[in-house]
């Protein structure tokens, strides 16, 4: 062990207990869905009495815009996981009052510093005739965390739900700048904000590719301890007017776009431990002009040549078909059930496209692990029979918001009417602490002394700051 | 008992404290101990001097997470018992000597100067920005690794994934850092 690593693991020492404490168990969420099993005539679920009536506060205000933000009196945010908005409809309908429930429950909060949220809506229908609606759950999403997104039940039964992305056209759709209610608000009521459907991948389809797999690896044997971590080295060389070169399961890509020369590494004690895992090339446009395999003692102007090779299987296909492949090689190895439907992996390749002219990125896993968070949507068709309500629920887990000046606490945001066309009659909010948690600051009206844990909520966004 | 109950005990100089303490995190803490010197007995070892250390540091500290404290003061020893052990295996050199003058200099040689605290304190902080920026799932994968020294095999079983992947996924992790650490001209 170097000098250069001691120093690094000595400063990891030093970093915020709340990091500690976030990883103190090591508890990997998976989601497992049920997609298969629900059929879409569930819409057409007969309606029950289902709205609680006990316990609503009259709630002032319709769809409207406006309000108050949660800013005053509170520390301005500098990592912000945005809020949880309430759910909208694609086209408004007057036919349709709802009341909402949020409820913020700190069971599992220890862990992971996440909330559990369980946003139920009781949508009701006051004509004669029966109402369908295409609903639209707004949330804050990664495709890191594809896995954690939200989850749609009407009247308890598993709805099968589609996704759509929200975004400017032609701005970053990514969230990260945005550190405030607020500045999501301004976003949301941009004249040019559109919500847009991720059909499959349509610059894609019928456009022919070369793909390059690599397997069956070898290089030097790991007894010999002369060399301690060898790569194979990839080198492709083509016309960068004509050709584009992407990557899959490379462990480093260093590209001169100009030149025309990729050069890729993958690591032959990592490859040596799954030999039957492959790495890809995807070559768009004319085919490279040569690719040359050598193996190095290390990465990088130091490494020596060493003995090692692959087996290159060549082939041609369609973008969106070996696109696919790749996603569901990715969906196979990492975390959960990500990339699991359609909108998804054309979610994933929109990400890529935009990662790519931004920033010449060019190894697609970069894509499918992108921490910059998008405004998306869990969208599904109901039906609301007439003089008849439903229970949508969504159930999610909110992240945590924090600001340097308060290490020791974070913080939460729900927001009421924000991008919401919905009639709004009541909302109220419940908190379920669990005693895992103080109140720092907040402006729901909680009192745990006096135990208020249950309260309307009527500001435009409310904010709870808790400490453990 | 509650960690602020056994922080009194500590204040109010009671033997209970270390009990309590070991009673309630002494396993976790030989885990950790353990994983990073891959020796029950240094692990044991570790821990008891690590007890020792809090009875000698709180009062005058009162940390806000007892547990925090403890694993950070576990790690702490494990790595300099690790560098004593380096330096031993070394012989004769130079290493092992200036560890053994280490043992006869005055507190205020052997303690970090201003300049190397300030440069550690603009690596974690550094370190802490990169790590805010990352996804929750892989923070907590690059600390299990890194912080609690958890087998990349056990993270890949628990994850569902195959140690492969996962370490094609901590090999970009680590260039991710890099690439943060040279964006803030941050030589090691």
């Amino acid at each position: 062990m170097s000098q250069k690593s001691v120093k690094l693991l000595d400063a990891l020492g030093g970093i915020p207990d709340r990091y500690l404490e976030e990883s103190r168990e090591d508890r990997p969420r998976r989601r497992f869905r049920a997609w298969g099993a629900v059929a879409a005539c569930l819409v057409a679920v007969i309606a029950l009495g289902v709205a609680v009536r006990g316990g609503w506060l009259p709630f002032a205000g319709g769809g409207g815009a406006g309000g108050h933000g949660s800013g005053e009196g509170f520390q301005a945010f500098n990592r912000y996981a945005g809020p949880v908005f309430p759910l909208t409809l694609e086209e408004e309908n007057i036919a349709i009052s709802a009341r909402r429930e949020v409820t913020l429950d700190f069971q599992s909060w220890e862990q992971s510093q996440a909330v559990q949220v369980t946003d139920r809506y009781t949508l009701r229908n006051d004509s004669q005739d029966p109402q369908t609606l295409e609903v639209l759950y707004p949330f804050a999403g990664t495709l890191a965390q594809a896995g954690q997104w939200p989850d749609l039940t009407l009247d308890g039964t598993p709805l099968e739900s589609g996704l759509r992305k929200g975004e400017i056209p032609g701005t970053t759709s990514s969230l990260d700048s945005l550190l405030s209610g607020e500045a999501y608000q301004a976003m949301l009521e941009d004249p040019e904000y559109r919500i847009l459907s991720l059909d499959t991948m349509p610059e894609a389809e019928h456009v022919p590719v070369t793909v390059y797999e690599l397997t069956d690896l070898w290089g030097p044997e790991q007894e010999d301890g002369s060399v301690a971590d060898p790569v194979l080295q990839v080198t492709v060389r083509y016309d960068p007017a004509v050709t584009e070169v992407w990557c899959f399961g490379f462990d480093q890509a260093r590209t001169d776009p100009e030149s025309g020369c990729q050069v890729l590494c993958i690591s032959l004690n990592r490859a040596k431990q799954n030999p039957e895992t492959g790495a890809y090339l995807l070559v768009k446009g004319e085919d490279v002009r040569s690719m040359d395999l050598q193996g190095r003692t290390e990465t990088g102007e130091d490494g020596e040549q060493v003995e090692a090779g692959a087996e290159v299987n060549r082939r041609e296909a369609d973008l969106d078909e070996a696109l696919n492949e790749i996603a569901e090689v990715y969906r196979q190895e990492t975390y959960g059930d990500a990339l699991s439907t359609p909108e998804e992996k054309a979610l994933f390749y929109g990400r890529f496209l935009a990662r790519w002219e931004e920033s010449g990125e060019t190894a697609l896993e970069d894509a499918l692990s992108d921490n910059a968070a998008m405004m998306l949507y869990r969208t599904a068709e109901i039906t609301v029979p007439p003089e008849s309500s439903v229970t949508l629920t969504a159930t999610l887990e909110k992240d945590w918001s924090g600001s340097r000046t308060m290490t020791d606490t974070v913080g939460y945001e729900v927001a009421t009417r924000m991008g919401s066309n919905l009639q709004w009659e009541q909302q109220q909010a419940v908190l379920e602490d669990r005693g895992q948690i103080t109140i720092a600051q907040e402006n729901f009206g909680f009192d745990l002394k006096k135990g208020i844990r249950t309260v309307p909520m009527e500001e435009e966004l409310l904010r709870l700051d808790v400490r453990g | 008992m509650e960690d602020s109950h056994i922080v009194d005990l500590y204040w109010a100089r009671d033997d209970r404290a270390s009990a309590a303490t070991q009673e309630k995190y002494g396993t976790q803490c030989q885990r950790l101990a353990e994983n990073l010197l891959d020796s029950p007995e240094d692990g044991e070892e570790c821990v008891n001097e690590a007890l020792y250390r809090l009875w000698s540091t709180i009062p005058p500290q009162r940390p806000e997470s007892l547990w925090a404290y403890l694993q950070r003061t576990v790690r702490n020893l494990a790595i300099d018992r690790w560098r004593r052990r380096q330096a031993r295996k070394r012989g004769e050199g130079l290493a092992a000597l200036s560890l053994e003058l280490e043992e006869c200099c005055p507190a205020a040689l052997t303690a970090p100067s201003a300049e190397r605290e300030a440069e550690a304190r603009e690596i974690t902080d550094c370190l802490s920005r990169w790590l805010g920026g990352l996804n929750r799932e892989d923070r907590i994968l690059f600390l299990r690794r890194y912080w609690y020294g958890d087998r990349l095999e056990d993270l890949a079983a628990r994850r569902g994934v195959s140690a492969n992947r996962l370490a094609q996924k901590m090999y970009r992790l680590r260039g991710s850092l890099r690439k943060a650490l040279e964006k803030e001209g941050i030589v090691l």
